[in-house]
């Protein structure tokens, strides 16, 4: 599910109400049918994956010891986090075992942000959320850490909210696409529904529906993503 | 010079240790009062300018009228000396943990909240160690002005390297006495200086 919109729309205060770092001022936020103002936010937040742009690693800390920090406040057995940290750098495409020793400082940005996706992931959350976080990687890097993040969902089978203002991101990794203007949801559904059948002249401007190779290239990624999920039943 | 060191050793030993028991105690109490003191005016930008302000006024007050101010209460003697170390080396010490809160980047705090640390946890493995090396460099300042303004303790009846100081001034042509007073403080200094400033680098954050 990924909520697409320009800056400044409310796209990342929308997600920031998810776990409690923003309050909404009106109406509540219902996880399995719950209002989460109910909930601890301490507690409801370890259970939330989070993932930013400017990854928020912690320099002070190892890669291992990043990835580490949330089954920690879980209160997790040792060993259970040290398998969940070989396992989850493995998942994000950074096998080696040296990297588990490096600092941020001495990462790539697309590694970072690999650890960064582990370290949400690290607390065996069910649901992951996402703001911008390959927003200031370059192309290639970025494409690279969209398909990791598209095997991820399949293996995993976790609810992910994302954030983009990049369409092209934004088709291809969703399932359904939120198109917020101004701190509203102007439109809800599928990809190809949002290309093909814009709600109105915003989103059609926004997502470029009249663009033939746009068309054509999401109408093969919905034809690949029906065969995956016919194969997955 | 030398000779006066190899003849009255012992006496040199014993006012050293006397002097960095003054400056030592003087910022062991000031890094005690400067850390809430820091943390509570962290919050407000304009409390932490006008509080570093204030502190920074102090600062300006000679060491030696401060600790004049201090004999009415603790009379002639150390404790007058260490009291005007804590006011003189304060606004040092808080404005380095201010300085190390600051440089911390805003979205280390936010992630922090957002993984589920409680402020608590959030002070200790985040904002604490980023902080550090930049709070040891305060103290090490800190460490260096005690040091030195520490010395004029002896006139205060505390002791310390000062007395060389004093007592070579007051009897004629002992400029044995002087020297190895002033060369005593010269190298405490260095050496203070030099192991807090190797304990700064190794708590820096790795880079590279």
């Amino acid at each position: 599910m990924v909520f697409l919109g320009p800056s400044g729309c409310g796209k990342t205060t929308l997600l920031k109400m998810v776990n409690r770092l923003v309050e909404p001022t009106s109406g509540s936020v219902l996880l399995h049918g719950e209002d989460i103002r109910k909930k601890d936010p301490i507690h409801l937040r370890r259970q939330i994956g989070y993932v930013i742009q400017q990854t928020g690693l912690f320099p002070h800390l190892t890669v291992a010891q990043n990835i580490a920090i949330v089954p920690e406040l879980q209160g997790r057995p040792k060993d259970w986090i040290e398998e969940r940290v070989s396992y989850l750098c493995e998942l994000v495409g950074l096998p080696e075992r040296e990297y588990l020793l490096r600092y941020p400082a001495q990462l790539s940005g697309g590694q970072a942000q690999r650890v960064g996706v582990a370290r949400a992931l690290a607390g065996d959350p069910e649901i992951l959320l996402m703001d911008e976080p390959f927003g200031a990687l370059d192309a290639i890097t970025r494409s690279r850490l969209q398909d990791v993040l598209l095997g991820l969902e399949n293996r995993l089978k976790k609810t992910i909210l994302f954030v983009t203002h990049d369409v092209e991101e934004a088709l291809r990794l969703a399932d359904r696409i939120a198109v917020i203007q101004a701190g509203k949801i102007v439109q809800y559904g599928a990809p190809e529904e949002v290309l093909l059948k814009p709600a109105d002249d915003f989103v059609r401007n926004l997502v470029g529906g009249d663009d033939l190779v746009r068309q054509y290239r999401v109408a093969l990624l919905q034809s690949r993503r029906e065969k995956r999920n016919t194969h997955k039943e | 010079m030398f000779s006066y060191i190899a003849s009255d050793f012992d006496r040199i030993l014993q006012l050293t240790v006397q002097h960095l028991w003054l400056a030592g105690s003087a910022l062991v109490i000031s890094a005690v009062i400067a850390l809430p003191i820091g943390l509570v005016i962290e919050r407000e930008k304009r409390v932490t300018a006008a509080a570093l302000g204030f502190l920074g006024t102090l600062y300006t007050i000679p060491s030696i009228v401060l600790i004049i101010l201090f004999i009415p209460l603790f009379g002639l003697s150390s404790w007058s000396v260490i009291a005007a170390l804590v006011i003189y080396t304060q606004v040092i010490l808080v404005r380095n943990l201010i300085a190390g809160l600051r440089s911390i980047d805003l979205s280390l705090i936010e992630i922090s909240n957002g993984l589920g640390m409680t402020p608590w946890q959030r002070w200790w493995r985040v904002q604490l160690p980023l902080a550090l090396p930049l709070m040891i460099a305060g103290v090490r300042l800190a460490a260096t002005a005690a040091i030195a303004i520490a010395t004029i303790g002896a006139k205060f009846g505390a002791g310390g390297l000062g007395s060389l100081l004093f007592e070579g001034i007051a009897q004629a042509g002992r400029y044995d006495k002087i020297l190895a007073g002033a060369v005593t403080v010269g190298i405490l200094t260095l050496v203070v200086n030099w192991l807090l400033l190797s304990l700064e680098r190794r708590l820096q954050v790795p880079k590279e």
